[in-house]
């Protein structure tokens, strides 16, 4: 009983944080945008006044320049509308005059690159401009793991149409814009990985840690309730995404919208489990959480989160298999296309014996290292 | 007896941060626990409650073994701990009521009860606010309130007023003088010897793990003073009164100079009424009048050699 309010007030204080909100609600939602209308020339953004934008232009820097053209793409004008300075000075008096919104540099000197600079007050706008400079961020991480993993052009797979994609013989296919939207849909619950690692030590953070321990509570309702509360926090972060993605922007999930759910519960359980593992596992919050959201982004490039599966090298296709985001996302394929029915069986079961042996290693060491 | 421990003695590797030591509370009784930063008077508690693992020791509360029956006895202790524990993406509200849960309270006791501690701590026009919108006292106010809505029957105040302002300082002290006249049991731990001499019935000084001294306030301050001295200005001097000062019983010297003078008095004489009656009698007039008792500011200081604050600067 006492690991279910352990749960719900998990949940009721992660989905109230800005951060979390923005991270996992606002970006996927944006993404969503960005990489369906960029391989789809037929959707349309209404209703949406640009968001004037100023880019510093000082200088050939590479990742400048290339943030430079991803502005400059048809798709990102809809929604940006960027216009580029060559000072910084310039840049702000015209921010402060008012005349745009926000002003993005990129410093050429030290590590978190890109600085973006908004006005206050406007939280819409604000997240837009976020979301798009994550988005590219992102996308330029994953380029970059592309590159590593021997992936050969780039660009062109990067904006590859998707059409090619098919599911069953009546030729029933996703849009550019329904794929993405499972792919950042399934990004987003393996982003539940890093709330799993602060599971735990986010007690410590707040302190909160020894009123649990002074309270008369055995351990496990502890890690139940944690363990529970993330998986529900994730569960609302997909209800949100799969509501808002169907009906503004006339994503096609399917008839069976209870069962994508519960393959987002299913994700969210495995999500949070190798959170936890690994965090318990490699003893330290924080190392496990930047491992972990590097691995997200493999993983969900490898689960075809970018590139569709069909674009990929022979050697890229097989790796696909080691990521749960892959099997997620054909489940889903599966369900909504009318696909096999054995396929969405077996990736299921994959998924759940991966979580249950995570959750049941976690729970022992954790019990171990609580004590 | 509410509390007894026994020997009791808590290692982190090589240090030894509470090296055998032995006291007991009764009900009702405020007990103080002061000492520097870094005594040991957190991990005294932290171990005493359960928290943390004891090297060695007995701990008895509520006349029950704490290895045999723990979770039994934490239901009744309510901890404020010295690092302020609230979660600031909840309100005021709802961190008093999830915790009011953890200890089984639900409905409308847990409302009424939630209701009473926040207007206790001074919080509740501001219950509907998050928490990471407080002020550094109201997020201590708060951390008070969350331990007190279970009613328990020990309440441990481990550092309550570090880092605040005046004000909700002067609010949680006034607070814990309302729980001392309700009947409360508190351990209450400061390195603020004014709080500890202010609040509590019985004071046990510790430094570098162990209780160096123990008793009430006034045992330990005889413990140190000899004698007390009184400095006394008058707006003239008269010769007639020096000489009846010196007669008075328990004074042990008086001395002149100018319009000024001191007094020496046995210790723990309570003399001053009739000092100043004396003075009253000669027709002077007072100008002013210091008396000096020693604090346990001078009684730590006298024990270690080292002054309080000296140490809570330097740690
Ligand atoms: N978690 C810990 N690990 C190692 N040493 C600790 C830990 N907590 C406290 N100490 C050490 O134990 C001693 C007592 O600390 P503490 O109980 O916090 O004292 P106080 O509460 O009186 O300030 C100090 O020397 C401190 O450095
Ligand atoms: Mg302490």
């Amino acid at each position: 009983m006492k690991a279910l309010y352990i749960a719900y007030y998990t949940a009721l204080r992660k989905v109230r944080n800005y951060g979390n909100l923005t991270s996992m609600l606002a970006l996927p939602i944006v993404m969503i945008l960005i990489l369906g209308a960029a391989l789809d020339g037929s959707f349309q953004i209404e209703n949406i006044n640009p968001v004037k934008v100023i880019l510093v232009n000082e200088n050939e820097d590479e990742l400048l320049q290339s943030l430079n053209e991803f502005l400059k793409q048809e798709d990102i004008k809809e929604i940006i509308n960027t216009e580029t300075v060559e000072d910084f000075d310039k840049g702000m008096e015209k921010i402060k005059n008012g005349e745009a919104f926000a002003l993005v540099h990129v410093k050429t000197d030290n590590e978190g690159r890109i600085h973006v600079y908004k006005r206050s007050g406007n939280i819409f706008r604000s997240s837009v401009v976020q979301s798009v400079i994550d988005s590219f961020n992102q996308s330029a991480n994953a380029e970059y793991a592309y590159s590593m993993l021997g992936g050969n052009d780039v660009n062109t797979s990067f904006y590859d149409n998707i059409s090619e994609e098919s599911i069953n013989p009546d030729g029933k296919r996703p849009k550019a814009l329904d794929y993405y939207a499972m792919t950042m849909l399934i990004m987003t619950m393996m982003y539940g990985t890093t709330y799993g690692a602060f599971s735990m030590a986010e007690e410590q953070f707040y302190r909160t840690e020894i009123r649990l321990k002074s309270a008369s509570l055995h351990f496990h309702e502890i890690f139940i309730g944690k363990v529970a509360g993330i998986i529900l926090t994730l569960v609302i972060d997909a209800s949100v995404i799969i509501l808002f993605t169907k009906y503004v922007y006339d994503v096609n999930w399917g008839d069976n919208i209870p069962f994508i759910m519960f393959t987002c519960i299913t994700l969210a359980v495995l999500a949070t489990s190798l959170g936890v593992a690994t965090s318990m596992i490699i003893g330290n919050e924080n190392k496990a959480h930047a491992l972990l959201s590097t691995m997200v982004q493999v993983l969900t490039f490898l689960g075809g989160g970018y590139v569709p599966y069909h674009s990929m090298s022979s050697v890229m296709k097989k790796l696909s298999f080691l990521s749960p985001n892959y099997l997620g996302l054909r489940i889903m394929l599966n369900a909504i296309y009318d696909g096999s029915q054995s396929q969405i069986r077996n990736y299921m079961a994959i998924l759940w014996i991966a979580s249950l042996s995570l959750l049941v290693i976690s729970a022992f060491r954790g019990r171990r290292s609580l004590a | 007896m509410i509390l007894e421990v026994k020997n009791l003695i808590k290692r982190y590797g090589d240090t030894l941060a509470v090296d055998n030591i032995s006291f007991s509370i009764k009900e009702g009784e405020i007990f103080g626990l002061l000492g520097p930063n870094g005594a040991g008077k957190t991990t005294a508690i932290d171990t005493v409650i359960g928290i943390r693992d004891a090297d060695k020791g007995e701990i008895n509360i509520f006349g029950k073994d704490m290895k045999k029956h723990a979770s039994e006895i934490k239901k009744y202790i309510g901890i404020v701990p010295q690092d302020i524990a609230i979660y600031p993406d909840l309100t005021a509200y709802e961190n008093v009521e999830f915790f009011g849960r953890l200890y089984d309270l639900k409905g409308s006791l847990l409302k009424a009860r939630v209701e009473e501690v926040l207007e206790f701590t001074g919080l509740l026009d501001q219950k509907k606010q998050f928490v990471r919108n407080f002020s550094g006292g109201m997020k201590r106010r708060l951390n008070i309130a969350c331990a007190l809505v279970h009613r328990p029957k020990l309440i441990i105040m481990d550092e309550p007023t570090v880092g605040i302002d005046p004000q909700s300082r002067n609010h949680i002290i006034e607070s814990v003088k309302k729980m001392r006249n309700e009947g409360s049991t508190i351990i209450y731990t400061s390195h603020y010897m004014e709080e500890v001499e202010q609040l509590c019935s019985y004071i046990a000084i510790m430094d570098h793990g162990k209780i160096i001294a123990r008793g009430s306030k006034e045992e330990l301050k005889d413990f140190v003073t000899v004698e007390e001295k009184t400095v006394i200005t008058l707006d003239g001097i008269n010769y007639t009164l020096v000489d009846r000062i010196k007669t008075m019983d328990n004074v042990v010297d008086c001395s002149v100079e100018g319009n000024v003078i001191t007094v020496i008095s046995k210790k723990g004489t309570n003399n001053l009424n009739n000092i100043i009656q004396c003075i009253i009698d000669s027709g002077n007039q007072i100008v002013s009048l210091i008396s000096e008792k020693p604090d346990l500011e001078t009684v730590f200081l006298t024990l270690t050699g080292r002054t309080l604050r000296d140490e809570v600067t330097t740690a």
